[in-house]
Parts: structure tokens; C-alpha cells; sequence
């Protein structure tokens, strides 16, 4: 499901079931051996060749929509564990009036957590509308690299307003 | 770069729940420009910090939004109308979540034995935080 990774390589854009990870190594070691991703599914324990493998994905470079996909990963991430956490806190809260609620809104309410996490909430929302977006119109796909700067022109204000706030807070001293 | 046409995918798991992902980012989308408009209408335009702006733009829930310094808030929002947009916006937040969590999971681990095990594994913590978010607004 990974879109923009295969849109980055552009020959394996479709909805079969191969992962990522595995369109990613196969990628990378494609000029080496034929034989795509076969060793992550457990068929070679050479530790060797996985490190290789592993050190060519880390270096592959996919330019900015490698990075779109890898914050979009990472905030969807950094979402599911701060939304999990605060829900459960709020149950805890309301049921047993434990203090973990209060505990961790003192550091959720925090400028320095908060300034990261609209960052990652509000890339994620953009780039997912550009995924929407692109996948509806398959022909604006030819555009993939203007879009996703065209992204960081609508992200940076939008992110500059919300740091904007923050910083105002701080200054207020509220 | 140029893109090609593929057939359109058969229905399968996967197939629906790419299609869930991409209903449930844009109702999220809308469901938070209800909420944030709503949290001005009602009063935030105050009161804006970012952390009250955001309980009262995802979570418009009195024992949610009792946290800031906003006064009485049982007034507004303690009806049925958003104890049904809360349920909502759980529903797809924690299932599009969830849903994100898994294929990333599959996507590092294969077509392995754990694949059916973790599968199994998060639906049951997505049934424990679909439960638990429920009791939450209901009980609030």
C-alpha cells in the first residue's frame, strides 16, 4: 500500500499484495541479483546480504516524495501512540480519577511537544488529501513532484500559523 | 515519470480497506472543519490556544473540554447531537489508526505466520479503544 514509494519507482504502481519493505529492498538490489526480496520472506539467512541490503535502502534516495511518504509514516505513527495514550488516560481519568490524565496533558500541553506534533498532524493531513487527490486522477500523476511542492506551499503557512500561536502563548506567558 | 492504467482490483480485503483509508482521511477532514468552526461559533475564538482548540475541534466533549479554562461547558455540548459526532470521529480516527498501524506492520514483516497473529492482535486493540472511547462519551 505504499503508493508514492511505487510511484517513486514507477514500474510496480498497482494494488497487489507486495509490501513496501519488499518493493523497497527489491528496488535497491535489483542490480545485484534478480531475485527481488526474496530473502526477507525468511527463504535466505545470510545476515551478510541483508546488511548490504539494508544499507542500500538506507542510502536509496527518492528525493521529496521519499520524504513525504516517510513523514506521512512517521506522523501516522506518532498519532496512533498520542491519541492511544490520551484516550486511555481520559478512561483512567474519568473512571478511577487516576492522575495519569493530568500527567500527561502537562506534557502534551507543552510548546516544545505540541510544535512537532502539528507538524506531523498537519503534513499528514495534506499529503493524505494529496494522495486522495492523485489517486482519483491518475493522469495528475505525471505532476507527482509539482504537487508535492505545491504541498509544502500550502504546508508552510498553514504550519506557520499554528507555530504562530504557540509562540504567542509562550510569549504571553499563559 | 509517466503513469499507466492497471485493472480495476478485484474486492479484497486490502482493496476495502484502501478505500477505507481514503473515506475515512476526508471525513476526517470535514468532521474537524465542523468541529473547529463550531468551537468558534460557541466561544473559542476567546479562548485560542492550541491544545483547548484542539479538544474542542476533535473531542467537543464536556469532560474533555473541562481541562481548560473554558466556563460551563454542559451548556453546549452535552447533547446527543455531538455524543453521535464524537462516536463518529472515534470511529474513523481509531479505525483509520489502526488500520495505518497494520499496514505498516505488514509491510515490514511479509507474508509470514505473524501476519494472521498481529492482524488478530490489532483488531482486539482496536475493539479494546473502540469500547473504551464509546464508555468514555457515553459515560461523560
Amino acid at each position: 500500500m505504499c503508493l508514492q514509494f511505487r510511484l517513486a519507482n514507477m514500474d510496480a504502481y498497482d494494488l497487489d499484495g507486495r509490501s513496501c519493505a519488499l518493493a523497497f529492498a527489491g528496488n535497491a538490489r535489483q542490480s545485484s541479483t534478480p531475485s527481488r526480496g526474496a530473502y526477507l520472506l525468511g527463504k535466505e539467512t545470510d545476515v551478510r546480504a541483508k546488511l548490504q541490503t539494508w544499507w542500500q535502502g538506507l542510502r536509496y534516495r527518492g528525493g521529496g516524495t521519499m520524504i513525504a511518504w516517510l513523514l506521512h509514516r512517521l506522523g501516522g505513527l506518532a498519532m496512533v501512540v498520542f491519541v492511544g495514550m490520551h484516550v486511555f488516560a481520559s478512561f483512567l481519568t474519568q473512571q478511577f480519577g487516576s492522575d495519569i490524565g493530568t500527567a500527561i496533558n502537562i506534557v502534551y500541553q507543552s510548546p516544545y511537544f505540541q510544535a512537532p506534533l502539528y507538524f506531523l498532524v498537519i503534513f499528514h493531513a495534506l499529503n493524505g488529501l494529496r494522495i486522495i487527490l492523485l489517486d482519483t486522477f491518475p493522469k495528475l500523476l505525471e505532476y507527482q513532484r509539482e504537487v508535492t511542492w505545491l504541498q509544502w506551499v500550502v504546508f508552510i503557512p498553514l504550519y506557520g500559523l499554528a507555530v504562530f500561536f504557540i509562540i504567542a502563548r509562550i510569549i504571553s506567558g499563559e | 515519470m509517466r503513469s499507466r492504467t492497471v485493472p480495476q482490483p478485484a474486492m479484497s480485503f486490502e482493496y476495502i480497506m484502501w478505500m477505507f483509508t481514503r473515506i475515512s482521511g476526508l471525513a476526517l477532514l470535514f468532521l474537524g472543519g465542523v468541529g473547529l468552526v463550531m468551537a468558534f461559533v460557541m466561544g473559542g475564538r476567546k479562548l485560542l490556544d492550541l491544545p483547548t482548540l484542539a479538544r474542542w475541534t476533535f473531542f467537543p466533549n464536556p469532560n474533555h473540554v473541562v481541562n481548560s479554562n473554558i466556563p460551563d461547558v454542559t451548556q453546549g455540548w452535552a447533547n446527543a447531537y455531538w455524543q453521535i459526532m464524537q462516536i463518529v470521529i472515534a470511529f474513523f480516527g481509531i479505525s483509520h489508526g489502526f488500520n495505518g498501524l497494520r499496514v505498516v506492520i505488514e509491510d515490514y514483516i511479509g507474508n509470514t505466520i505473524w501476519q494472521p497473529m498481529l492482524r488478530g492482535l490489532i483488531f482486539l486493540v482496536w475493539l479494546f479503544f473502540m469500547i473504551m472511547a464509546v464508555f468514555v462519551i457515553l459515560a461523560s
